[in-house]
């Protein structure tokens, strides 16, 4: 009835003097995936435990799965599935014992249950590891063990709330591809990260900051809109060449990025050839001056108005 | 709704044999207590360590000496020679009670006038000093008596083995239900009381805060079961737990340490029932207020001692000051020791003990409503 996974409007939640979600209005279609990102304490957890049911917002309105999270969520509970930050395993219970405890609660029929285990083994690849206790696996293991426990029951949306936080670079990568099997089986996929890096691989992303969301589009379609533009600068005199460049007009950023400097310029004005003029006045001689794409995380504080 | 239930409880049976801390709190406190109260704490005062002075050395003070020797609860382990050694005996707690009789005893008790004897009593553990006194001048009187009688019948002439009756009172002791004034009848009893409030409070708060410290309350509030169905699950292993407890300490204390059972089981199962509905009530209270599994513990404990000393489980209530004794009627121990003691010792039954569960189940109804709804606001 409704085409959208997820759609809030004015979404409000409060703890005491802050405001951690401060009027969120947020859409996110079904089959895609969303990455909703920003820094720590930019309300990402808060607006994902809304979502989940788990916290109840203190105004606006939040419709999941077409059902209204806020004034009934009994009844989109058996439709999502939620991976919190920090997912709790029974570290005392077997891999297996886990998954099924999940099961039980779910009421996840025999049939569909060996089904869909099989099906999950076979992404996760925790099957060798059935029998052992939870406590003793991998930090990636463990995050697969706990996708596998949210997804027993077959959800039609997943909420994942930094679920790659602190895994390493190969585990993350799988669990990426996990997430794309997912997506072709029609999953929808909702996840929040503090990485920028990782926003490239979502649909469309939302970067949020102090309760509010700051855009929402596609990776491309954010960047195209972005005034700032990136400049990469090698030369034989970095360091020298950083603090002239921090005097110069119209930069709003300088850093190092390993032998390279990247500046951030928010206006047309010191283009490439004219920033070339005035560092080989310095004697910092420059090799190559470019204009390069940004990142996301450019993306981030151009639009949070950082310096 | 029951199948959850069911998996719930399945799971906390699991976790709860697979760990060892956990399989060790369930048998351990029983047998420990057991042992503590049935061989080891007891108000029984007997084998006092006593010291004998004897300066007259007559027929007559050796017989008042053998008066303390011959029934059971003095202990002779020093015999002096001089007042002088009295302090220092004292001073290093060596005994209890010194009987000093001074010279003259005999030719004294002879000549019919008092014969003196100093008796002194170490008052340092006052209760215990109180019992030894009361021993002491049981003694005295009828070492007395027995002389008086003498003399009396010796001046009637009356041939002594026809009871003669002086001018007396005459008193008769008879102590109804614990004949022996055993303590052991009065503290294993109440051990069920105590067990219980540890599995009750200790073990629900932490299995609550337990998951909601490990992450995985978040999890299950997820999933389509309720905050009622997770809370009942997780409680009928405690009840399966308490009543093991229950049936270990019953068995013990009646099999092994002979206390007596004159009331119904069944009657003691539903007592059960009532208290440990109240204890589940204030474990699920202390959940709400307790962030870590620490914190649970310690607040158990907070909570633990005072209803302990005010539940009339070793001090009596009768003897708290009035105000004591009103915070008393909001502990459910001090209902359920009643109810233990009268089941036990009296064998009482509910036509007696009625009101006392009508005390377990107000306090029980307040804390669930209490903790039901702290426990909803911190789950939303």
């Amino acid at each position: 009835m409704n085409e959208h996974a997820i759609q809030t409007k004015g979404l409000v939640k409060r703890y005491e003097a802050v405001c951690a979600v401060d009027g969120l209005d947020l859409t996110v279609q079904r089959g895609e995936v969303f990455g909703l990102i920003g820094p720590d304490g930019a309300g990402k957890t808060t607006t994902m435990r809304m979502l989940a049911g788990v916290l109840r917002p203190d105004g606006g309105q939040a419709l999941v799965l077409g059902s209204d999270v806020i004034g009934n969520p009994e009844q989109v509970k058996e439709k999502i599935g939620y991976m919190s930050q920090r997912f709790g395993l029974y570290e005392d219970l077997t891999v297996a014992e886990n998954i099924d405890f999940y099961a039980d609660l779910y009421l996840v029929g025999r049939k569909e249950r060996e089904a869909r285990f099989k099906r999950l083994m076979e992404f996760s690849r925790l099957g060798p590891f059935l029998g052992r206790l939870a406590g003793k696996l991998s930090g990636g293991m463990k995050q697969k063990l706990g996708l596998a426990c949210a997804l027993i029951h077959t959800p039609d949306l997943l909420l994942l709330d930094e679920p790659t936080n602190g895994v390493d670079p190969v585990s993350r990568r799988e669990f990426w591809k996990i997430l794309y099997d997912l997506l072709a089986e029609g999953v929808t996929i909702f996840i929040s990260t503090p990485y920028m890096d990782e926003a490239d691989r979502c649909h469309r992303v939302g970067i949020m900051e102090k309760g509010k969301l700051l855009i929402s589009d596609t990776p491309e379609g954010i960047r195209k809109g972005m005034k700032t533009r990136i400049i990469e600068i090698k030369c034989a005199n970095p360091k020298k060449a950083v603090a002239l460049l921090q005097k110069m007009e119209g930069v709003a950023d300088v850093v190092f990025f390993g032998d390279k400097i990247h500046i951030s310029v928010r206006s047309q004005k010191p283009d490439e050839s004219s920033i070339r003029k005035f560092l080989e006045k310095q004697d910092t001689e420059p090799r190559s001056v470019r204009a390069i794409t940004p990142s996301l995380e450019d993306v981030f504080f151009e639009l949070s108005d950082r310096p | 709704m029951f199948e959850r239930i069911i998996h719930i409880v399945r799971k906390e049976f699991r976790q709860m044999f697979r760990d060892r801390m956990m399989r060790f709190l369930i048998f351990l406190p029983p047998i420990m207590e057991m042992l503590v109260f049935g061989y080891a704490a007891s108000f029984d005062v007997n084998s006092i360590p006593t010291a004998i002075l004897d300066e007259d050395k007559t027929p007559a003070s050796r017989a008042f000496v053998e008066e303390f020797s011959s029934n059971g609860y003095f202990n002779f382990t020093q015999y002096l020679s001089s007042p002088d050694q009295i302090d220092s005996l004292f001073d290093r707690v060596d005994v209890t009670v010194c009987v000093y009789v001074k010279k003259g005893f005999e030719r004294s008790i002879g000549s019919g006038t008092a014969a003196e004897v100093l008796i002194v009593v170490d008052g340092t553990d006052s209760s215990n000093a109180s019992v030894v006194v009361g021993y002491i001048t049981r003694i005295v009187n009828s070492y007395s008596e027995d002389i008086l009688l003498e003399r009396i019948t010796k001046f009637r002439g009356v041939n002594p083995t026809v009871p003669i009756s002086a001018n007396r009172v005459d008193l008769i002791e008879r102590t109804w239900y614990n004949e022996e004034l055993k303590s052991r009848n009065f503290f294993i009893p109440g051990i069920i009381a105590n067990i219980l409030t540890v599995v009750g409070i200790m073990m629900s708060a932490m299995s609550i805060v337990k998951e909601r410290e490990i992450g995985t309350m978040e999890q299950i509030i997820v999933t389509p079961i309720s905050p009622l169905e997770l809370i009942i699950g997780k409680m009928i292993p405690l009840v399966v737990i308490a009543y093991i407890d229950v049936c270990l300490v019953t068995a013990i204390g009646t099999l092994w340490f002979g206390v007596p059972f004159k009331g119904s089981f069944i009657f003691l199962f539903v007592a059960v029932a009532f208290f440990f509905a109240a204890n589940l009530s204030f474990g699920l209270l202390i959940s709400t207020v307790s962030a870590t599994q620490q914190q649970a513990m310690m607040n158990t404990f907070l909570y633990t001692f005072p209803a302990m000393l005010f539940s009339g489980f070793a001090f009596p209530i009768e003897s708290m000051p009035y105000a004591i004794v009103l915070i008393t009627y909001a502990n459910p121990m001090r209902y359920f020791i009643e109810l233990l003691r009268g089941i036990f010792i009296k064998g009482m039954g509910p036509t007696q003990l009625w009101p006392s569960l009508l005390g377990l189940l107000l306090i029980s109804i307040i804390a669930l409503a209490v903790s039901v709804a702290r426990f909803r606001k911190r789950i939303a």
